[in-house]
């Protein structure tokens, strides 16, 4: 999912700069109480950042000119919210960049924008709605998984056809159906095989660790809340 | 070897290791959006030369394979990026090549066809600098700069943590789809799959388990959030600055001067016959 370096035009990436500025503020400033509040907290927090390097590093070469991988952002969103699963994956994204070539420095805000704001919000919404119905952490967690990495490749698809239709003039229907079309041939398989994976973490975690499912229904689906 | 000590020990030894690592990144960053602003195809291939005598300088090329293999990987989802922006056109504008393939409607412009071309050229450059970064500057003096940069200390400290785990975990992960190979665990594509998420619920497990040791390891050591550098990379000083808005500003008017030179749609036409 990750745009590579050069692919967006320098209007497209200031935008997505600006969109992902404020919930990347504000994540910082989650982060930091969660880490002066919780300690402890504080090596999970980088586990999950790392496990969000390792999952999106599993990389499918996909037609859009992009990749298909799973995000790995469900339980980070889950725990924390969605303004700490901003800052961990910018830094992933930068660490990807960087070491794999994977993503880019100018592409970081639209990167981040879909697998760091927008798709793990609708997996936390996912989560939220599907807990008050009563759903267990494993069919919720399968849920907002499964939804996350979905709505990361929707955003993504956006995010390159707007920046086709403005660069190259195309038609904004069918480039989108195309982008979309081909992710949904990889990413579709891939979401459901995430969701099953994160259900089993959740299950697993219902047994070793139950106190953790306390803390992640307290977390807040309003992004800009500062509350831990 | 692991990955991470390989990536290590290259930045440690290597040439630029001394050079202000913000002074590096200010550099580096300057010539991706340079690249990005020019609409000439010649800045980018600058830019490429740029990144690439800098990464040949600072690591005699010797590149970890595990980078290489996946650097390879980023270049075949470039090509296949550019290609999907060549066929992308304006139908406005005449086709150079008009299709229909699937559910793809092919339109193949000279200006997408051009368009594709500076975007792969960027892509390969922005590689090829992005990595003379990463191979000269290790992650220590990296956390250094960001902390010299006022940088929350919590931040500069989970880039640390969340560079050394991730290694950590791609290595436990790789081993776990080796321990897999062994007990013929891709015998079938059900098997496989059950291969993989055993895997990955293991190395989650494994995570867990990481986190509780190594609190406990770090707290024993009197950690308080903060990792010293004994030998602390040199600060940036102005003239970095100044050369890389110098280089970047000379660049531009390249690239005004130079628009419109390379036309890969009439270079190519031989090829194609168009």
């Amino acid at each position: 999912m990750h745009i590579m370096e050069g692919y967006l035009d320098p209007m497209w990436c200031v935008v997505w700069f600006v969109v992902m500025a404020p919930f990347f503020i504000i994540g910082v400033i989650k982060l930091r109480k969660i880490i002066a509040e919780h300690p402890e907290q504080k090596m999970t927090v980088a586990l999950s950042g790392a496990f969000i390097f390792l999952l999106s590093s599993l990389k499918l070469p996909s037609v859009t000119g992009s990749s298909s991988h799973p995000t790995g952002t469900g339980i980070a969103v889950v725990f924390y919210g969605v303004g700490v699963c901003a800052v961990l994956s910018t830094i992933v994204l930068i660490f990807q960049a960087l070491l794999l070539a994977h993503g880019g420095f100018t592409t970081l805000g639209a990167n981040c924008v879909s697998m760091g704001i927008i798709g793990p919000f609708f997996g936390l919404l996912v989560w939220k709605l599907v807990r008050k119905a009563g759903g267990n952490p494993f069919i919720s967690m399968f849920c907002a998984a499964a939804i996350a990495d979905l709505m990361t490749y929707v955003v993504t698809a956006l995010q390159m056809t707007l920046n086709v239709v403005t660069v190259s003039g195309a038609d904004f229907i069918s480039s989108f159906s195309e982008f979309i079309s081909v992710y949904a041939v990889t990413q579709v398989p891939l979401a459901i095989i995430e969701g099953i994976i994160f259900a089993m973490f959740a299950h697993y975690l219902s047994t070793a660790k139950p106190e953790i499912f306390q803390i992640a229904d307290e977390n807040k689906l309003n992004p800009f809340s500062t509350e831990v | 070897m692991s990955e991470q000590m390989e990536m290590d020990e290259l930045a440690y030894s290597s040439r630029m290791v001394n050079w202000a690592p913000l002074g590096k990144l200010i550099f580096v960053m300057a010539m991706l959006i340079i690249g990005l602003l020019a609409d000439s195809l010649v800045v980018p291939l600058i830019t490429f030369a740029i990144g690439f005598a800098l990464m040949a300088y600072s690591t005699n090329l010797k590149i970890p394979l595990i980078l290489a293999l996946a650097i390879g990987e980023a270049i075949l989802i470039m090509i296949i990026g550019s290609g999907m922006i060549s066929i992308m056109g304006d139908h406005s504008q005449p086709a150079l090549w008009e299709a229909q393939f699937l559910w793809f409607d092919i339109h193949m412009t000279e200006q997408s066809f051009n368009n594709a071309w500076q975007i792969f050229v960027r892509a390969v450059a922005g590689v090829t600098l992005m990595l003379s970064f990463a191979c000269s500057t290790p992650i220590p003096h990296l956390a250094h700069a960001f902390r010299s940069l006022h940088c929350p200390n919590e931040i500069t400290e989970l880039v640390v943590l969340i560079y050394r785990y991730a290694f950590l975990l791609l290595e436990r992960f790789l081993v776990m789809l080796d321990a897999a190979q062994c007990r013929l665990g891709y015998n079938g594509s059900m098997t496989a799959m059950r291969s993989y998420g055993g895997a990955m619920a293991g190395t989650f497990i494994f995570s867990m388990e990481l986190a509780e040791k190594s609190e406990a390891a770090l707290a024993c050591r009197n950690y308080q959030g903060y990792f010293p550098i004994y030998h602390p990379p040199k600060s940036m000083s102005i003239m970095w600055v100044v050369v890389s808005v110098g280089l970047a500003v000379a660049l531009y008017f390249v690239g005004k001067y130079t628009e419109g030179w390379i036309n890969m749609a009439e270079i190519m036409a031989p090829l194609f016959g168009w």
